[in-house]
């Protein structure tokens, strides 16, 4: 009976030093990656009038648009002299060609305080990392330029858009060293980080999006007029849509620390779903608006069923709307 | 408010325990590091007083439960009556139907009165009083058992049982009815009592002489346990009465119960006037069973004398005769105006005499004095209107003959009797017989004293001492008859006062006096005779005959024997009336008693083998009877068998009046007369200065400590009452935490996930692939929604545009 007493709350997993290592291969998670290695991600748009050559341009690795001539140096290699403009003009020049991908996609993982929630599953933060990474090597593996951007009020990491799959490592690296705290003006952080790629794309946030909708909906506005496809995963804990709580507990912001709420849970509970609820409504609405995809993830979901789901869902009408 | 179990008193704290457990909870205050602040805020900052009451109230039933069992277990009592609210009482009417009640008024009479004020008392009561209704005369009555609520249903059948009271013949005891009133058992809900007595005030009915009683009576008030208050109506105050003047007829008597046919028999009337004034002659009349047989006239009668009227009449045939005598003259009271007596005329009294010595010549026998007494000489009646029947048996056969139908044994010298006699004669008398036994020459002293004083279990009352000598205490002296010795020993028949010796006191008649005592048993303790019964003395004090009763009948044992010995008590005038009183006497237990006080049951015997009729069809037809009391009523009486005969009783006799017993199909109808008491003519109200010792008397103001020790003792439990809150209380909890835990539960979570877009409910069997694909999935809702959108977007997509 005393059992019913005992503090029935997980602690979330903290990370240590030794199983960093651990963790960074642990972010790929192979059985996720062995249900969702089938798939593909696309974009819904066209991305720089490529994406038709898209297939093509991945199984045979050809890179062929001219970008620029210049001076050789030593060092260079001599098949890329052009032996052309060498004959004209009897200089070395180097043809440099642009570097050529199928789609960029930027994955943003929102790493604010709330994001640290997790109690009986793992916190969303650590959900997010995963899904990432996860993403990040699909689309890494499909020979897609992936860049990662972790959206922090202080700590707020870029990685830029590659194609290679050894970029794979910084990106998970960055995803590792990400620690959720702060308040973090998520709708400053994407417009801050949207300007900084240039090449149009798919934007990815990874978020639970908590905070000011209408400045949310201002960043992903612009992020949509830059011309890239928008991608929210909403990554949520369970308990925050049922919000289960049975006893008097004090609440305690992960944002602004000296928050605390004491209340009786269930008095507050219809309330407070019916806010939770017309949040989520309006976040879909506004995503959905803006022409993009809106997933709702929680922390208990397997993220392989998850995100196999949602690539699927995105195939299958990738592919309805090209038939 | 006082506790059985007052050990459970110390849970009470339990009763905090909600509250602990709800603080306690409040306490624990996990702390949950919470990421969606923003939608908790606003939702806290609503406003919750609606559900924050719900909760407190949550709460107190729950404490109020847990005191509710606490208290029930503890089983409290509260005093009686609080928890009927307000002042419960009941009203208790005493009415008052003596005689007097009966005297007519300018509008009826006063019972009629009392009835009417009675009704108006009745009318004036809220209608959740009790009221109770007791008549005062002959003893105290209730009209019904138990109290009445005067609710409007009741009130009707209380005012018609309060029609039925009519004015009796009783006189009224109303000490008696205030005690029945005031002691009758109360409801537990009440604590208010109010006694209304309605009377016509006539003094002799407050039994006033009856100092203890009435002390009794306020002690019984002032022991009260609940408030009693008592109020008297004088009826008489508030109407015009008649004054004419009261003449009654007190009692009609007739010297003895039992008479022969065609024996003269004296009836003598009482006649008194009450009133102070003299009253004018008047005529009364005689009557036997209805019809008139004769008038006389009276003179004046001065005021509050007593003159008495004879009348002398003959009865042809056997049969029991009601002898009546009325004043033909109303005055103010004519109910007393009539009395009777009921008189059993016999043809013969069986006797049974034993002779121990039949073998003598005639004068020597033990018998012959009595039998001549009787008027039988020789085993014939000299007259033929004899209706004594002496049997003659020896000692030795007396255990063998049958006594069932004498009424007398009379053993006139008594000797040894077989041990077998002594009991079959216990057994007689212990039936109603009588015995009279002689002591003569031949008595046995320690045969006597052995079996029939038996150490005072037998049938002689007392001891005999020894023989003793007139004058001289000597045993062998002798005493000459001739002389005239100053300390000869005589009868002295004044000191007694004993029914059976009034005709013999008559000296100026008879000549008891003039016998003389030579020698008798002196019995033991003859000069200390406190509680012995002694019919005669002689004039040195000592008693010669004493009675003794045993069972039903009587023994009267002389210390002379029945005969010309030791005495010349045989050869006097007297001798012959003592006989014939003392059988009479003697044979009383056995006659059927007609004449009754009130109260008295009337017990009639039909024997299965009565002279006179077929005994079996007699027993037959009459196994039922009918009994008409003086109001008319009729009483339907069953016969019960006792020894080899029947009988009817009856102890509904409370009303003095002419009661009639109908036996069977056969026509025979026997008269019963239940005497009145003659004090209830006397019309004499109490006045103002009685008035107000009675009322002195009955304002008895009870000590408030009997109140509160009444309250201990006259409780009423409330653990029910507790048991009944506490389920209550028990399911308000249930119902108010059920709508609780709906209102905070009862709120679907949101769905985990996003629904898609354009996705529909079809499924295609056939793609078994995808299904195991997503049968991996731990929710199966999850799964399920997954393959539909799957399938359907395959599907689409297999599809050509």
């Amino acid at each position: 009976m005393f059992k019913l007493f005992r503090n029935t709350r997980v602690q979330p997993p903290t990370p240590s030093a030794e199983s960093t290592r651990r963790d960074v291969a642990g972010l790929v998670d192979p059985v996720v990656m062995d249900q969702i290695g089938h798939l593909e991600f696309l974009s819904r748009t066209v991305v720089d009038g490529l994406l038709a050559g898209k297939h093509r341009s991945t199984t045979k690795g050809g890179c062929c648009e001219f970008a620029q001539h210049r001076q050789y140096a030593p060092g260079d290699e001599i098949r890329q002299i052009d032996w052309q403009v060498y004959a004209r003009n009897d200089r070395y020049f180097i043809r440099q060609f642009e570097e050529e991908t199928n789609l960029h996609a930027m994955l943003a993982v929102d790493a604010s305080g709330s994001m640290r929630f997790g109690l009986s599953t793992i916190s969303k933060l650590d959900y997010a990392k995963r899904a990432a990474a996860c993403l990040s090597r699909l689309l890494l593996h499909q020979r897609d330029a992936v860049g990662l951007t972790i959206l922090h009020e202080s700590a707020a990491r870029f990685v830029p858009a590659k194609q290679h799959a050894v970029h794979l490592r910084a990106i998970l690296a960055a995803l590792q060293s990400a620690q959720a705290e702060g308040a973090g003006e998520l709708s400053a952080q994407i417009q801050h980080c949207i300007a900084r790629q240039r090449r149009r794309g798919v934007f990815v946030l990874l978020s639970d999006c908590f905070g000011d909708l209408r400045e949310l909906a201002t960043a992903l506005r612009i992020v949509r007029a830059r011309g890239h496809d928008v991608v929210v995963m909403h990554v949520l804990a369970p308990e925050e849509l049922t919000f289960d709580f049975r006893r008097w507990s004090a609440f305690e912001s992960l944002e602004n620390s000296p928050q605390r709420i004491h209340l009786d849970p269930p008095t507050v509970r219809q309330q407070y779903l019916q806010r939770v609820r017309a949040f989520v409504a309006e976040l879909e609405d506004l995503i959905v608006g803006l022409g993009g995809d809106y997933v709702r993830l929680t922390t208990a979901t397997d993220l392989g069923d998850a995100l196999g789901w949602f690539l699927r869902n995105r195939m299958a009408r990738r592919g309805g709307g090209r038939a | 408010m006082s506790f059985i179990g007052t050990a459970f008193l110390f849970a009470l704290p339990l009763v905090a325990t909600p509250l602990l457990l709800h603080l306690f909870d409040r306490r624990r205050n996990e702390v949950i590091q919470w990421g969606a602040m923003q939608f908790l805020v606003e939702a806290s900052t609503r406003k919750t007083s609606s559900r924050r009451l719900k909760q407190w109230l949550l709460l107190l039933l729950r404490c109020c439960a847990i005191a509710a069992l606490i208290f029930a277990l503890a089983r409290p009592l509260l005093p009686a009556g609080s928890l009927g609210g307000h002042n419960q009482g009941e009203t208790i009417l005493v009415i008052d139907n003596s005689m007097s009640m009966s005297r007519s008024t300018a509008s009826g009479t006063m019972i009629e009165a009392a009835l009417e004020r009675a009704k108006k008392i009745i009318h004036e009561l809220p209608h959740d009083e009790d009221v109770r209704i007791v008549t005062s005369a002959p003893y105290p009555i209730w009209i019904d058992t138990g109290s009445t609520r005067v609710d409007r249903r009741n009130r009707t059948r209380v005012v018609e049982r309060l029609e039925e009271v009519e004015a009796t013949e009783g006189r009224s005891d109303l000490l008696a009815a205030l005690f029945t009133a005031a002691q009758a058992e109360y409801e537990p809900m009440q604590n208010a009592r109010r006694i209304v007595l309605l009377t016509d005030g006539q003094a002799t009915d407050w039994r006033l002489e009856d100092e203890t009683g009435w002390k009794r009576l306020q002690e019984v008030l002032q022991d009260a346990t609940v408030r009693t208050q008592v109020e008297t109506v004088r009826l008489d105050e508030s109407v015009t009465l008649s004054t004419v003047g009261n003449r009654s007829i007190d009692r009609v008597s007739v010297d003895r119960f039992v008479v022969g046919v065609n024996w003269p028999v004296e009836a003598v009337a009482t006649i008194h006037n009450h009133g102070p004034g003299e009253v004018t002659a008047a005529n009364i009349v005689w009557r036997v069973d209805d019809q008139q047989y004769d008038r006389q006239s009276i003179e004046t009668i001065q005021g509050e004398q007593i003159v008495e009227a004879r009348w002398t009449h003959t009865f042809p045939s056997t049969g029991i005769y009601r002898v009546g005598c009325r004043i033909d003259q109303d005055d103010d009271l004519v109910a007393d105006n009539e009395a009777a007596f009921v008189v059993e005329v016999v043809d013969r009294i069986p006797i049974v005499i034993v002779d121990g010595a039949t073998e003598l010549a005639e004068m020597q026998q033990d018998g012959y004095f009595v039998q001549a007494a009787l008027g039988w000489i020789n085993g014939e009646p000299l007259d033929a209107s004899s209706i004594y029947v002496p049997t003659l048996v020896s000692p030795d056969v007396l255990p063998t003959i049958d006594l069932s139908h004498q009424r007398v044994v009379v053993i006139p010298n008594l000797t040894v009797l077989p041990e077998d006699a002594v009991r079959v004669l216990s057994e007689f008398v212990n039936q109603g017989g009588g015995l009279w036994i002689g002591l003569g020459p031949r008595t046995d002293i320690d045969f006597y004293n052995h079996h029939l004083f038996a150490d005072a279990a037998g049938l002689a009352p007392v001891r005999i001492d020894r023989i003793v000598d007139a004058g001289l205490n000597d045993v062998n002296s002798e005493i000459d008859e001739q002389d005239g010795n100053p300390q000869q020993t005589r009868i002295d028949p004044f000191r007694s006062d004993h029914p059976a010796t009034r005709q013999l006191a008559d000296n100026s008649q008879l000549d008891l006096m003039d016998a003389r005592i030579e020698r008798h048993f002196r019995f033991v303790g003859h000069n200390d005779d406190a509680g012995l019964s002694v019919l005669i003395r002689l004039n040195d004090g000592s008693p010669l005959a004493v009675e003794n009763f045993l069972g039903t009948g009587r023994v009267i044992v002389q210390g002379v024997p029945l005969r010309l010995q030791w005495s010349d008590l045989a050869r006097t005038q007297a001798f012959v009336v003592m006989v014939r009183d003392w059988i009479e006497y003697l044979a009383e237990p056995r006659a059927t008693r007609y004449n009754l006080e009130p109260g008295e049951p009337i017990i009639h015997r039909i024997s299965a083998s009565d002279p006179g009729g077929d005994g079996s069809t007699e027993m037959e037809a009459a196994a039922t009877g009918l009994l008409r009391t003086p109001l008319n009523e009729s009483l339907e009486l069953t016969a019960q068998p006792h020894d080899e005969s029947i009988e009817f009783r009856s102890s509904r006799t409370r009303l003095p009046g002419a009661y009639q017993l109908e036996i069977g199909l056969s026509d025979q109808i026997v008269p019963y007369q239940v005497m009145r008491s003659p004090e209830e003519s006397n019309l004499v109200y109490v006045d103002s200065e009685v008035q107000q010792r009675i009322e002195g008397m009955l304002a008895v103001e009870p000590s408030t400590e009997r109140f509160t020790q009444a309250d201990s003792t006259h409780a009423d439990p409330v653990w029910p009452y507790l048991l009944i809150a506490l389920i209550t209380l028990i399911t308000g909890e249930l119902v108010l935490s059920g709508v609780m835990a709906r209102e905070r539960f009862g709120t679907a979570g949101i769905p985990e996930f996003s629904e898609v877009a354009g996705t529909t409910s079809a499924s295609d069997p056939n793609d078994l692939k995808l299904e195991s694909t997503f049968a991996k999935s731990s929710d199966p809702a999850f799964a399920a929604s997954r393959s539909s959108s799957a399938q359907s977007e395959l599907q689409s997509s297999g599809e050509v545009r």
